[in-house]
């Protein structure tokens, strides 16, 4: 019969797509379940995929949860806690034992639109990339600075302007000047076209955007499946994950501080001082959250919010004592040398989440 | 009996082909196939969740607000008088030669692109200024109109270019080289049709009848006075985009505000030509989105319908040989053209044709060019040819879109020189950006 | 009379949805040049401009003048292969097109009334720079447009029609 469509709107060459989807693709073929990958919004846009995998124009797709906030509005207080984690690391592992094992309610923002979540990633570590030299927070002071949402209260915290702008327009208006600056991972250096612009990185390596729906299934596709074939898929999942946050993006930075070193951008890890503004900004963070979820009618957004940042402690522990920022810091840019590091965040993804849950009884 | 998803995409093609022909208008006929079409290979619900969400997220879209913008600011222009004065000093200079005016709304629209990324924008911008003015020196209107929209695609090869930054970002490859790379394949376009312009007039002077201009060199240099408003216009948008005061998309607005401001402080601005500016800024914006909002709905069809696979089974071996994977990608660029807007092209060959470039170590800055030029000729051809269409709702309904289609015509011969210009000769695209670093 | 396109009954409020366009259009101008300004003069850029243009402006300006756009010039189309006919056919094919639009119209407003409710009973907010914005209220702007272009497609069907009755000779 005929194949299953994962349909979402990256360039084929996104990380996601290479590291993450491809070789799943691959991987669950090669068990006997068909999946059609189809890249770069031919299907639907970021905006569409929520609807467009609800009415199986797809059968699964990427979620990002702040262009659904109102219909994922438990789901998205993970996301919009994005400030408060150090990296996408911690952060993805953090949210995924939030929204899988202990917020129904977040599994169920899915389930009312037809959906299952089956695999999430985080992104982050973000930094200001900077048209000017920019190497302390004091720098950063009166700066008009490309954000969106809660990145925008950073920015606002360190005293400089968010600015709305389209990621479209961003290239240019760093070259020429109507911002300053762009809130981002470094990683942005290699997927934006914006390397030529930029003189400096204030990389402070705070807040990651978790949550993200790496791998949403159409209820009814998934329903069809026999326990067999949903345990394969399930067996795929930590796999698909570890390999999109750890290879994808981890990579994509380390290839991206090669860019910058290439291209002369001095690049400033951040000091003490910005850690404690930070430590600060955290906790009005977490009120912001549960206060925008109530005003969308979310129940006990306190409680969600609450074992997120348990959950976030936890991680960190998780990952400082998996050795996992060891084998991190000890890769060079080729991907192989990140083979260890991302055998042992999947590990951590079965251990402490894919195993706890039985996916026939989703 | 069952259809193949491929069957029903070939079919809805000739329907779409049969209503546009019965002249159902365009954006209809695109709607009600690309519905239609959805609706047999999915189902009816999954055809009303399209209608449900893709109108409005489509038009709900930041970068598209140069479009209105730029119809208003050229709507303002020409209403206020303000182009006018142009029209004088370029007959001044220009109007004894042959299609003299042609040739200057040509170049005029290559400089206009070095303000505007994109195509529909520089055409709409220039549309009204230039085809009315050259309508009353009594050329033909095929070859105005032929003349703004075939140079208006200029917008997009000559840097800046929404273009070229959509498919460096599919592409991963510098956009700042992309641009570079648009400038002397823009220039050469700008030259041969320029060119083809006097050659035509030459042949048949009724075309473009020079005019008989009994001036000393002083006179015309004193019609240049006249002028600055116009001046004033485009030298605001191109500082403004280079002094980094505004983006290539808010050059719209402010091009609009500036042209709002001048025929104020010239006198010329009252509520009636606000009031027209304003409503045929208006109507053209929603001719060209019902349009453009089809064509979008058309691209997700053939996506649902499998057309990926289809041009991959197409190209087939092809695919092992660079010049015929050249040819290849062009006939797929020239079909896909004619239905589609830019983004619906860039959509459904990129992901295709892109891994078969690189495999065949082919150069993507070079590709990237061919590719804008392509989509840059979809926006000519018959049936869906967006900038014929913005030209047509700014001259309204006396001429009618077929003669500007026969127009545009000799822009598509002089196309097609260029195009195997680029394909045997790559340095001209990428003379410049070897230059960088 | 009742069933005519060009009463005022149809041709005003057709007339002030492309009026409410209008002002959006303008208002569109003016944000934008006040965002800029902010932003490149005093380092003060206004808060959600970029939504506010996408969500609401560009929205009005699409669809607002859709049936003002019908009854002046018409939408684009191709007249190459029908300018032959004769009148009589000529109406008759008319009333069928604006048949076929006017059904695709109306199911185009019922479907986007219905995704209209859905926003608003959700309450449908997007990110800004540091905020969020309400969007709901804008989706009520595709049936609200749609449904009047689709009132005018009704009426001058029936006009057509009957031209082509009364047309006796070609
Ligand atoms: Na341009
Ligand atoms: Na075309």
């Amino acid at each position: 019969d005929k194949a299953y469509v994962y349909g979402q709107w990256l360039p084929p060459k996104h990380n996601v797509n290479l590291w993450g989807l491809k070789p799943l693709v691959k991987e669950l073929g090669d068990k006997g379940i068909k999946w059609k990958l189809v890249t770069g919004g031919q299907l639907f846009k970021a905006k569409g995929t929520l609807k467009g995998v609800g009415n199986r124009t797809a059968e699964a797709g990427l979620v990002v949860p702040s262009y659904h906030r109102t219909q994922l509005k438990h789901a998205f207080i993970i996301s919009d806690l994005l400030m408060i984690g150090r990296n996408e690391l911690i952060m993805n592992g953090a949210a995924h034992e939030t929204m899988m094992l202990e917020c129904p309610e977040c599994m169920n923002d899915y389930k009312r639109q037809g959906l299952i979540y089956l695999a999430g990633y985080g992104v982050g570590g973000y930094s200001m990339l900077c048209r000017t030299m920019v190497t302390k927070y004091t720098d950063i002071k009166g700066l008009k600075i490309r954000t969106t949402g809660a990145l925008g209260r950073w920015a606002k915290k360190l005293q400089g302007i968010p600015v709305s702008m389209s990621m479209s327009d961003t290239p240019e208006a760093i070259k020429r000047g109507n911002i300053d600056c762009i809130a981002g991972p470094v990683a942005w250096l290699k997927s934006y076209p914006i390397v030529d612009s930029i003189k400096s990185v204030l990389n402070y390596g705070l807040g990651s955007y978790s949550g993200l729906g790496l791998f949403v299934m159409n209820r009814k596709a998934w329903d069809a499946y026999s326990d067999k074939q949903k345990r394969t898929m399930w067996d795929a999942m930590p796999g698909t994950i570890a390999r999109t946050v750890i290879d994808g993006y981890v990579g994509d930075d380390l290839i991206s501080r090669q860019m910058a070193k290439k291209q002369g951008i001095k690049i400033t890890k951040t000091g003490a001082k910005m850690l404690d503004i930070w430590n600060e900004h955290k906790k009005g963070e977490v009120a912001l959250a549960v206060k925008n979820a109530s005003k969308m009618k979310a129940k006990n957004p306190q409680s969600i919010a609450d074992k997120f940042v348990a959950n976030v402690k936890k991680w960190e522990k998780i990952i400082a004592d998996a050795g996992l920022e060891n084998a991190i810091a000890n890769a060079t840019p080729e991907r192989s040398s990140l083979a260890k590091a991302s055998a042992i965040y999947k590990g951590l993804m079965i251990k402490h989440i894919y195993s706890k849950i039985d996916p026939t009884k989703l | 009996m069952e259809f193949t998803d491929l069957q029903i995409a070939f079919s809805a093609m000739g329907i779409l082909l049969v209503l546009i022909a019965l002249r159902l208008p365009v954006g209809f006929a695109l709607f009600i196939v690309a519905v239609g079409g959805v609706a047999a290979l999915k189902g009816w619900d999954v055809a009303a969740g399209m209608i449900r969400n893709e109108p409005f997220d489509f038009a709900a879209h930041w970068s598209f607000s140069a479009i209105p913008m730029f119809l208003l600011m050229g709507a303002v222009a020409h209403n206020s008088g303000i182009s006018n004065s142009l029209f004088y000093a370029a007959r001044c200079w220009f109007g004894g030669l042959p299609g003299g005016l042609a040739v200057a709304t040509n170049f005029a629209c290559a400089g206009f692109a070095a303000a505007s990324g994109s195509s529909t924008a520089t055409a709409a911008a220039l549309g009204k200024i230039s085809v009315p003015e050259m309508s009353k020196a009594g050329y033909d209107i095929g070859l105005s109109s032929g003349t703004v929209a075939s140079a208006g695609t200029l917008g997009a090869m000559i840097p800046p270019s929404i273009a070229f930054v959509l498919y460096g970002i599919f592409a991963e490859v510098s956009i700042s080289k992309l641009f570079i790379a648009g400038v002397l394949p823009g220039l050469l376009t700008a030259g041969i049709y320029a060119l083809m312009i006097i050659a035509r007039c030459k042949v048949n002077p009724s075309l473009g009848p020079p005019l008989e201009i009994k001036m000393s060199f002083m006179e015309k240099v004193i019609a240049l006075k006249d002028v600055w408003p116009l001046l004033v216009l485009i030298v605001a948008i191109i500082g403004g985009l280079y002094g980094g005061l505004v983006t290539p998309t808010e050059a719209g607005a402010f091009g609009a505000f500036v042209a709002v401001v001048i025929s104020f402080l010239q006198g010329r601005m009252n509520l009636r030509v606000l009031k027209d500016s304003v409503l045929e800024a208006l109507a053209g914006t929603a001719k060209i989105f019902w349009v453009a909002i089809g064509a979008v709905m058309l691209t997700r069809f053939l996506a649902m319908a499998g057309a990926e696979d289809f041009l991959k089974d197409l190209v087939g071996s092809w695919a092992a040989e660079p010049l015929l994977l050249v040819l290849a990608a062009s006939l797929i660029y020239i079909v896909l053209g004619m239905f589609l807007d830019p983004l619906g092209v860039l959509l459904l060959s990129l992901p295709l044709l892109l891994p078969m470039f690189e495999a065949l170590d082919l150069n993507l800055i070079w590709f990237g060019v061919l590719v804008v030029k392509y989509i840059e000729i979809g926006l000519l051809t018959p049936p869906v040819g967006l900038n014929v269409y913005v030209i047509k709702s700014v001259v309204g309904p006396e001429v009618s879109l077929e003669t500007i289609f026969k127009g545009v015509g000799w822009f598509l011969v002089c196309e097609v020189l260029v195009v195997l210009l680029l394909v045997f000769f790559p340095q001209i695209s990428l003379f410049l950006p070897s230059m960088m670093q | 009379m009742l069933l005519n396109p060009n009463s005022k009954y149809i041709q005003g409020p057709t007339n002030a949805l492309a009026l409410v366009g209008g002002v959006a259009i303008i208002l569109l101008m003016l944000h934008v040049v006040a965002d800029v300004m902010g932003r490149e003069l005093f380092r003060f850029p206004l808060e959600g401009t970029l939504e506010i243009v996408s969500f609401y402006y560009m929205v009005a300006v699409t669809f607002f003048p859709l049936a003002y756009v019908c009854h002046n010039e018409g939408h684009i189309s191709v007249e190459l292969f029908t300018k032959n006919l004769p009148r009589r056919g000529n109406h008759r094919l008319e009333a069928i097109l604006l048949l076929i639009s006017f059904i695709f119209t109306l199911w185009f407003a019922t479907e986007t009334w219905s995704r209209a409710l859905e926003s608003y009973a959700e309450g449908e907010m997007w990110e800004t720079a540091d905020d969020m914005i309400s969007v709901w209220p804008s989706r009520f702007i595709l049936p609200i447009a749609t449904l009047m272009m689709a009132i005018y497609l009704f009426f001058r069907m029936f006009h057509e029609a009957r031209l082509s009755m009364s047309t006796k000779t070609d």
